[in-house]
């Protein structure tokens, strides 16, 4: 209980409070700006929190996140250009809408849906992360290597439309990750004969080349008249500008049951808020009474999407806090920004030094709730935001790109690899690899390869190896678990592609 | 045979034959095997690197049993296509163009005549480049950008970026 107080009184402080309003009014407005997505935007701010105190930098960093998922809802709505693809399936309502002059009834709609899908979860991660931490400590390099390989491989498989891709991309993250020298006996690997790469390749020149850099070289190349600001029109009726009492109620228990699916699938590693927006979405749409309405401005066909998108989001923490594995590229990000601060999280923090942890999760749920309050005043300067010229932003995104990788550890080197890596993103998405896989496999690869190692050093010298694995509990339940939901997550996802197809098909 | 399963194949057949030199040229070449840790051990520092060739290879080589199957099915025709959305040809040579000047941009320039110079000239020829017909217009994003960046990072942050070899050489 001490720590829990201590941990409240770590986010309760006025620079605390301050960094997070200030991380989500950048996170808005960065979020809001066509081409910026919320992943870009955070990549962006890390390196910065580096020079900020850490109750400073990670509630910024999580008021930040927040508010750009809320703020790239508003580009999917008004300009038809998510901010993240896990708001695609906003725009299949939320654009119809803004046509109709109701945009800012729409992303009222959304930041209503974003913040309850999104409190929701942070109170499931609030409960649920140190129950599975407590069950963490159990776990030895076996049941490590078993979690992170089934992580890494339920990313590779269903990321991307063709699974070799996926699959490929993140065993070429691995490899990435083993670049340096070797954990055990100290040889360099793969370093090309650059000293710099001894330490290993940085993280944030990885997260800015891939997230940052690689987008704004994919955008620039379209056609000059893409690269000017779009503009939509606003209707003055008030019934058009604001969510009423009952529209509210009547999205309500669209909005409970996304929030439950998105919070599901976050809590599964690898499976991204894409997968569970249009989950939620297809399912609001087929449980509807007027399924017709959808796809033509229907505000359930807004609510489903951003509250299971945004559960997700919270959701993706609970096995970066119980097990320190990420669960999906955001959870990487944040996973980054703490490593920095010195803080790992894992089941060994909560039992040692919980304060952080309670601190982390006090400011998650005061984000939300500042979220709600600004999102108000983010919707009225929407229209001027959505309407910077792309053609101004991305070379300015580039340099700011460059200058975050620089300051991280005052080398060139880094630039270099920044925009290296952006070749390589840009390349891979030309070639439909998706890259998140990759990123993904880059972090886990090095906890996987040490407790691999460890697992099959302690394999070998024991009479029987595979005895040594299936004969401890914690690996047989773990492993029974893991197929349990990878077949039930699968054949929902087969099921609702076959649906799809079907209604493709009749359509 | 479609054209998106025949660019795939391409593809396939390019890094399969890279994924081997990787594997049985660089490994060994590059990657040291100390006294005690030889290859065969489990321990070895080329473990990892070969796992990951023979899965990729082992992914790649999936792939071509799968389509060796859509072929036998007469159901090639029925696989999704993932490569509709990666541009016109036009838009790639812009892409490799604007690659280039990013290259240039941190290879050469910020070496040679600092962050904020270079930082000037890529944004300067990026935003004329993406439709800014006022040169001036295009000059002046690149300098109030490089103000920004110098507010934020020299005099908020206290980081220098770096000064380049012309200022070096001028300072003597």
């Amino acid at each position: 209980m001490d720590s829990i107080l201590a941990g409240i009184q770590l986010a309760l402080t006025w620079q605390s409070i301050g960094a997070v309003l200030v991380g989500l009014i950048a996170g808005q407005l960065l979020g809001a700006i066509p081409g910026l997505t919320a992943t870009m935007a955070v990549a962006l701010l890390i390196p910065y929190t580096y020079y900020l105190d850490p109750w400073v930098g990670i509630p910024m960093l999580i008021g930040m996140f927040k508010g750009s998922l809320f703020g790239s809802s508003i580009t999917a709505i008004l300009v038809k250009t998510p901010g993240t693809p896990a708001a695609a399936a906003t725009v299949l309502d939320g654009y119809p809408l803004a046509q109709q002059g109701k945009g800012e009834k729409a992303c009222k709609m959304a930041l209503y849906a974003s913040v309850f899908g999104d409190s929701f979860s942070d109170i499931v991660l609030i409960f649920g992360a140190s129950f599975l931490a407590a069950i963490a400590l159990n776990f030895g390099p076996a049941e490590y290597t078993l979690l992170v390989a089934f992580s890494l491989f339920t990313m590779g498989f269903i990321s991307g439309a063709k699974m070799w891709k996926g699959l490929f991309a993140m065993f070429l993250g691995m490899l990435l990750g083993i670049v340096g020298l070797d954990p055990v006996t100290a040889s360099p690997r793969m370093t090309m004969g650059f000293l710099e790469m001894e330490e290993g390749i940085g993280l944030i020149p990885m997260l800015i080349g891939f997230l940052a850099v690689a987008e704004v070289l994919r955008q620039m190349e379209f056609p000059r008249k893409q690269l000017a600001s779009s503009t939509v029109s606003f209707s003055t009726d008030p019934a058009d500008r604001t969510v009423s009492g009952k529209e509210f109620k009547q999205s309500l228990p669209v909005m409970i049951k996304s929030s439950v699916l998105g919070t599901a699938v976050g809590a599964l590693p690898g499976i991204s808020a894409t997968v569970a927006a249009f989950l939620a979405y297809n399912e609001a749409k087929r449980t509807s009474k007027t399924p017709e309405r959808f796809g033509k401005g229907a505000l359930e066909g807004i609510a489903a999407p951003e509250s299971a998108n945004n559960a997700v989001s919270g959701a993706n923490l609970i096995p970066l806090m119980a097990f320190g594995i990420p669960g999906d590229i955001a959870a990487a990000l944040i996973l980054s920004a703490l490593l920095i601060q010195g803080i790992t999280p894992g089941p060994v923090i909560f039992r040692d030094n919980p304060e952080p942890i309670y601190a982390i999760f006090t400011a998650l749920l005061l984000a939300n709730l500042f979220n709600l309050i600004l999102g108000h005043g983010l919707i009225k300067i929407a229209r001027r935001v959505v309407g910077v010229p792309k053609r101004i932003l991305f070379p300015v995104v580039l340099v700011i790109a460059a200058a975050g990788a620089y300051a991280m550890r005052g080398s060139v080197f880094d630039i270099q690899l920044v925009f290296l890596f952006g070749l390589l993103g840009w390349g891979l998405t030309k070639l439909a690899f998706p890259t998140v896989p990759l990123l993904i496999g880059f972090i886990l690869m090095p906890i996987l390869e040490s407790n691999l190692r460890i697992s099959m050093l302690i394999a070998g010298s024991v009479p029987n190896p595979f005895g040594y694995f299936f004969g401890r509990p914690a690996f047989v339940t773990l492993l029974g678990v893991m197929i349990l939901l990878l077949i039930l997550v699968l054949r929902r996802i087969m099921r609702d592609r076959q649906a799809a197809k079907a209604a493709g098909l009749a359509g | 045979m479609p054209t998106h399963i025949r660019l795939e194949l391409i593809l396939i057949v390019i890094l399969l034959p890279l994924v081997a030199l990787f594997a049985f040229w660089y490994v060994p070449l590059s990657i040291d095997a100390p006294q005690g840790f030889g290859a065969d051990s489990e321990i070895s520092p080329r473990f990892a690197p070969y796992l990951l060739a023979a899965l990729m290879a082992l992914a790649m080589v999936g792939r071509l049993v799968q389509l060796a199957i859509f072929a036998a099915r007469g159901t090639m025709g029925e696989q999704s296509d993932d490569l509709t959305d990666i541009g016109s040809g036009e838009e790639t040579r812009r892409g490799f163009v604007l690659n280039a000047s990013t290259l240039i941009y941190c290879f050469i320039f910020i070496p040679v005549a600092g962050f904020y110079a270079a930082s000037v000239v890529l944004v300067t020829y990026l935003v004329h480049r993406l439709g800014e017909r006022r040169v001036w217009a295009a000059i002046l994003v690149g300098v109030l950008c490089a103000i920004f960046t110098y507010l934020l990072f020299q005099q908020l942050l206290s980081v220098r970026l770096p000064r380049g070899e012309i200022y070096q050489y001028l300072r003597g």
